[in-house]
């Protein structure tokens, strides 16, 4: 029966592996497919505290609908730039929802942001893996239990939403419920679309059950 | 399966404008002069005041994909109510199921998806978003024939604006449900909690 184990193994890591490499759904848009609508969206978003446009990222996947992707990211350039939640938790918040929802691309574009702005690598790799992280500062066990909470049973308890209130006020706990619902979203699109990673890289997140 | 939860105690009293910051003075009264022409009391939008500046964006997101969505209304109020079904958020449920029966929904569909169960007598193209949502919310991805059946009936855009919708109500739902915002009027909740 030995031979079977390993036979299921393989085949098990194979299905594992193609659930990773599903076909992209939307085709990429070049600058010369695109109308002046289109082009005015990506200039604003180079422009802003962005940066630059990411092609590989949700926005160019809202920009078959021009409007739509300049109203959403005006939405997500205020929580990442302009929230009242510090970087290093509204990063880890972004981590948190990624991982829910298994969007490897979105957490292969913030892992690095929320390292940069501080979080401990350790604690981003037990959220990798599924596991509730070990060593949290005080404020990241805040915004973890409220996050996990709010994901799984569609509400917080008195002392998670007190403790999120008391350390960051009302403005604070909106800003935080933005952040996940706001990734929750391009979570939610970057699945559907099968977006691929750039450059072939390997998914970072294990497939939990 | 035939139980209501208690929403539990409001966790945002009211905001009037004599509270409001003159930030959310102008939020809101940007809010109001927009297409839904004021500001509801009981909705997430007077809970999202709470950041005035977040609000001004999200409120544009919503007023495009309530005004200006590819999606005819009868499907787009549909999504909505779908939505508010996954996350049992009954203040979504009170504001949008009349605008979807007003919509032409039939209301056998809506009265067997608020009991959670696959509504019997759904036109060919509310089952398409039925089966594109519920799995979306379920599985967190769509199967290769769900998402063609969107594209095929809708465009490509359509579905992207579809997931949008979707998912901007499903942030609408996790502000209402962290609030524990009260029914207008101390209605009794008209989703029962599925078990």
């Amino acid at each position: 029966m030995k031979w079977l184990s390993i036979l299921t193994g393989c085949l098990l890591a194979f299905a594992v592996s193609m659930a990773h490499a599903q076909a992209p759904r939307f085709k990429p848009l070049t600058e010369n497919d695109m109308t002046e609508a289109q082009k005015k969206v990506v200039s604003a978003v180079a422009g802003s505290a962005r940066g630059r446009f990411n092609p590989d990222g949700p926005t160019s996947l809202f920009l078959c609908s021009p409007d739509l992707a300049s109203r959403t990211q005006a939405v997500g350039e205020y929580l990442r730039f302009n929230s009242s939640l510090p970087l290093r938790l509204n990063e880890f918040a972004i981590l948190i929802t990624a991982r829910k929802w298994n969007a490897q691309i979105e957490w292969f574009i913030h892992h690095p942001i929320a390292l940069k702005a501080g979080l401990a690598p350790a604690v981003a790799d037990d959220l990798a893996r599924g596991v509730r992280p070990a060593g949290m500062r005080d404020d990241e066990e805040v915004v973890y239990q409220f996050c996990k909470e709010l994901h799984e049973t569609k509400k917080v308890s008195d002392p998670t939403f007190e403790a999120v209130v008391d350390k960051f006020g009302e403005r604070g706990v909106i800003d935080l419920i933005a952040v996940t619902g706001y990734y929750n979203m391009l979570a939610m699109v970057l699945n559907v679309a099968q977006q691929p990673l750039p450059g072939n890289a390997p998914p970072p997140l294990p497939m939990l059950k | 399966m035939n139980t209501y939860s208690n929403a539990g105690t409001p966790r945002f009293g009211p905001l009037s404008e004599s509270d409001m910051s003159e930030a959310q003075i102008k939020a809101a009264r940007e809010l109001a002069a927009g297409p839904r022409g004021k500001m509801s009391t009981s909705g997430p939008n007077i809970v999202l005041l709470r950041s005035p500046d977040l609000l001004s964006h999200t409120q544009k997101v919503g007023a495009y994909l309530r005004y200006q969505s590819a999606l005819p209304a009868r499907l787009n109020e549909f999504a909505i109510c779908i939505t508010a079904r996954q996350w049992g958020a009954n203040v979504e449920w009170m504001a949008h199921h009349p605008l979807a029966l007003k919509a032409g929904l039939n209301p056998a569909v809506a009265e067997d998806l608020r009991h959670g169960r696959r509504p019997a007598a759904m036109q060919d193209d509310e089952a398409i978003i039925y089966q594109f949502c519920t799995e979306l919310h379920q599985t967190k991805n769509v199967s290769d024939p769900t998402f063609k059946a969107v594209k095929d009936k809708f465009g490509e855009c359509a579905v992207v604006e579809l997931i949008a919708l979707t998912g901007y109500y499903t942030m609408l739902a996790m502000v209402l449900n962290v609030a524990q915002q009260p029914l207008a009027g101390g209605v009794a909740p008209p989703l029962p909690v599925l078990t």
